[in-house]
């Protein structure tokens, strides 16, 4: 009874027209990003997260989610209409997808895909609902050396999730933290790492590394070779996007294996849409009866990654909101923003900021419900703006970045950091190492060294605390078996195939 | 370096990424030398450096033995030099900016940016890269400093606001 409440409540903030104009603003913008090739949601969420601070934190996090949504809807449309991918989550879509624009169906593989795209992200929502203020309350009891754990399984689970090898991921993950470092000591006040930089005294700021990272590295890298992407002309009309009876009725058990693989798979630190969508393609591959439709235009292998990485973003915010705990870049964003506000991310939020975390759940039904209308109903609109806009995007991308993170202290010395991190992160892409641990790293530093010293302060200096206390011990195992299963795992699969 | 099919590789672009690591190692043990490792019995501001630096070896000797020994994430697809031109262009209009921004305020700073980029890079005409240059240039300084409200600098052109 009392959730039904704090929702009303929550829609009462959401239609607020204010936040309504921002939830409109932010699916319309993911929408285009997800359809725009080169710049991710991350990168969407860093670079327009300092034009949303005049908006206070209810309207910058509604807007912001709704660039992280919004962006796997329209990630669809490039993957079905000129087969390359808007955001990596849509990868799988292309398989089916293109195959079905090839034989005239482009109006039915889109159709589906925003209607699996509704059902995923609504159901996920509704998920959200029941199990964060749960998570939340049994976090509440948590102390500093079971945050120190949770939060190093949180970082290792993405290492084991972001690419092929964990070592590398582990190598990234320290280099987050070690630019974490940098700044005043957090409890003696000392200079760290600061090389007598005053810009340096409050440490590296999160914006300048994640927009260089996520905004500006995607950039240059798509700078490397001239690409000529062709787009598939089709009839797009309403009529024609909206898929018949017989479709959809192919694609019910598909879009609710999708939703329940989405919204389990999001809530794991690091595993998010993109992974998702490939396990529900495993899915409906496997217990098809025609398994040798897919990859020619099966439209459960539209379908189901569709609605499974919809359904991932709602999972992803279950341990942001109740946790405190980012499980992907775009999330972590979120989570900066919640931070730059002053308030406190974690188990309290849902306590101390109702209508905030309310207001943003009653916010994502309304943007599920315009993302919806705005992908049957203006696909035409969106490949015309993607067919005008693709060739000054570099620049606009550059310039929004350089505004975004001046605006954030007025400093010229970000925007340099920015270049600084958008060289590395470059570098990063071409020796294979992968970005979301530096981020998570950055951002989760501060708190980890914090927890770490707060709990050896209570135990005298004996590190044993982390593995007497129960579930403690219980979160460095589960880090140990993330690190140490996925090898195996890898290993023993080829002899198995 | 790696015996691959009877010739032996040098690995290059992964050897130096291990010596730049072991590089962050030594500068993370050497910059904080100065600060206390324990404080009171409970770890100081030295003490997360060295863990980290500690791990970081660990993960160095792992990414070599990954990549010289068992032969994982060999084969790199890095770009030539003649790609790399278009990136490095985009980049240097990054470092125009940071240069020019406070010296000739915002609006000059991004049409010159923009001219650049549209022109030196893209290769589109004059009079295109020149116009999409003042749209972008009055777009930015209209979305940021009159709806945002953020103090831009205008450099010179800093009587006109008081107009």
């Amino acid at each position: 009874m009392e959730t039904i409440y704090l929702l009303l409540k929550g829609f009462s903030v959401a239609l607020n027209p204010e936040n309504l104009l921002l939830c409109a603003v932010g699916v319309i913008t993911g929408t285009l990003v997800g359809a725009l090739p080169g710049i991710g949601s991350a990168g969407a969420c860093a670079i327009l997260l300092p034009a949303t601070f005049k908006l206070g934190p209810v309207g910058s996090l509604i807007m912001l989610a709704g660039i992280f949504y919004g962006t796997q809807y329209g990630g669809t449309i490039t993957s079905v209409l000129m087969n390359v991918p808007g955001e990596s989550a849509s990868v799988v879509t292309m398989f089916d997808g293109n195959p079905l624009a090839k034989q005239g169906r482009a109006g039915v593989a889109l159709g589906l895909a925003a209607i699996g795209s509704f059902v995923g992200g609504t159901l996920s929502i509704v998920g959200l609902m029941l199990f964060g203020p749960v998570l939340a309350n049994y976090a509440l009891e948590l102390g500093p050396a079971e945050h120190f754990s949770l939060m190093v399984l949180s970082l290792s689970l993405v290492c084991a999730f972001s690419g092929e090898s964990i070592v590398r991921g582990l190598i990234a993950t320290c280099f987050g933290l070690i630019l974490a470092l940098v700044g005043q000591d957090i409890m003696t006040g000392q200079p760290r790492l600061t090389f007598d930089f005053q810009q340096l005294l409050d440490g590296i700021e999160f914006l300048p590394v994640a927009v260089g990272m996520f905004g500006l590295s995607e950039t240059i890298e798509s700078f490397e070779k001239k690409s000529s992407m062709e787009i598939i002309r089709a009839d797009l009309g309403f009529f024609k996007v909206l898929p018949s009876l017989r479709d959809l009725g192919q694609s019910f058990w598909a879009m609710v294996r999708g939703t329940v693989i989405g919204f389990l798979i999001g809530i794991f630190p690091g595993a998010g849409p993109t992974i998702s969508s490939f396990i529900s393609y495993g899915v409906e591959q496997r217990i098809s009866r025609n398994p040798e439709q897919f990859g020619k235009g099966a439209l459960a292998g539209v379908a189901g990654p569709e609605t499974a990485n919809n359904a991932a973003t709602g999972g992803a915010l279950v341990p942001m909101l109740s946790l405190g705990l980012p499980s992907s870049p775009s999330t972590a964003i979120m989570l900066a923003a919640l931070i730059m506000f002053g308030l406190k991310p974690g188990p309290s939020l849902f306590r101390e900021a109702p209508e905030l975390v309310w207001g943003l759940i009653g916010s994502m039904y309304i943007g599920n419900v315009l993302l919806v209308i705005i992908n049957l109903a203006c696909i035409p609109l969106i490949v015309l703006f993607m067919d005008r806009i693709r060739a000054y995007l570099p620049l606009a991308i550059l310039l929004l970045s350089a505004f975004g993170v001046y605006s954030y202290r007025n400093s010229v010395f970000d925007i340099g950091i920015m270049i600084f991190f958008a060289l590395v992160g470059y570098g990063m892409r071409k020796v294979e190492f992968p970005q979301a641990p530096v981020i998570l790293g950055v951002l989760l530093g501060g708190a980890a060294e914090s927890s770490l010293r707060q709990a050896m302060v209570i135990s005298d200096g004996n590190p044993s605390i982390f593995v007497t206390r129960p579930l403690s011990a219980a979160f460095l195992c589960l880090t140990l078996a993330s690190l140490i299963l996925p090898p195996i795992f890898l290993r023993k699969r080829p002899k198995q195939d | 370096m790696t015996k691959g099919q009877g010739t032996i590789q040098l690995h290059l672009p992964q050897t130096l990424t291990g010596l730049l690591i072991w590089g962050i190692v030594a500068g993370l043990v050497w910059f904080t030398r100065g600060l206390p490792y324990m404080d009171e019995g409970a770890p100081g501001p030295r003490f997360m450096p060295v863990l980290l630096a500690a791990f970081l070896s660990i993960l160095n000797v792992l990414y070599w033995m990954d990549v010289f020994f068992f032969h994982r994430g060999g084969r790199l697809n890095l770009p030539r030099a003649s790609e790399l031109i278009r990136p490095s262009g985009f980049i240097l209009v990054g470092v125009l900016m940071i240069l020019l921004w406070e010296r000739l305020g915002v609006v000059a700073t991004v049409l010159i940016a923009s001219f650049v980029e549209l022109k030196g890079i893209q290769g589109y005409s004059w009079a295109r890269s020149i116009w999409i240059g003042l749209l972008f240039s009055l777009s930015t300084w209209v979305l940021f400093q009159l709806v945002l409200r953020v103090p831009l600098p205008a450099g010179p052109f800093e009587f006109l606001l008081a107009l």
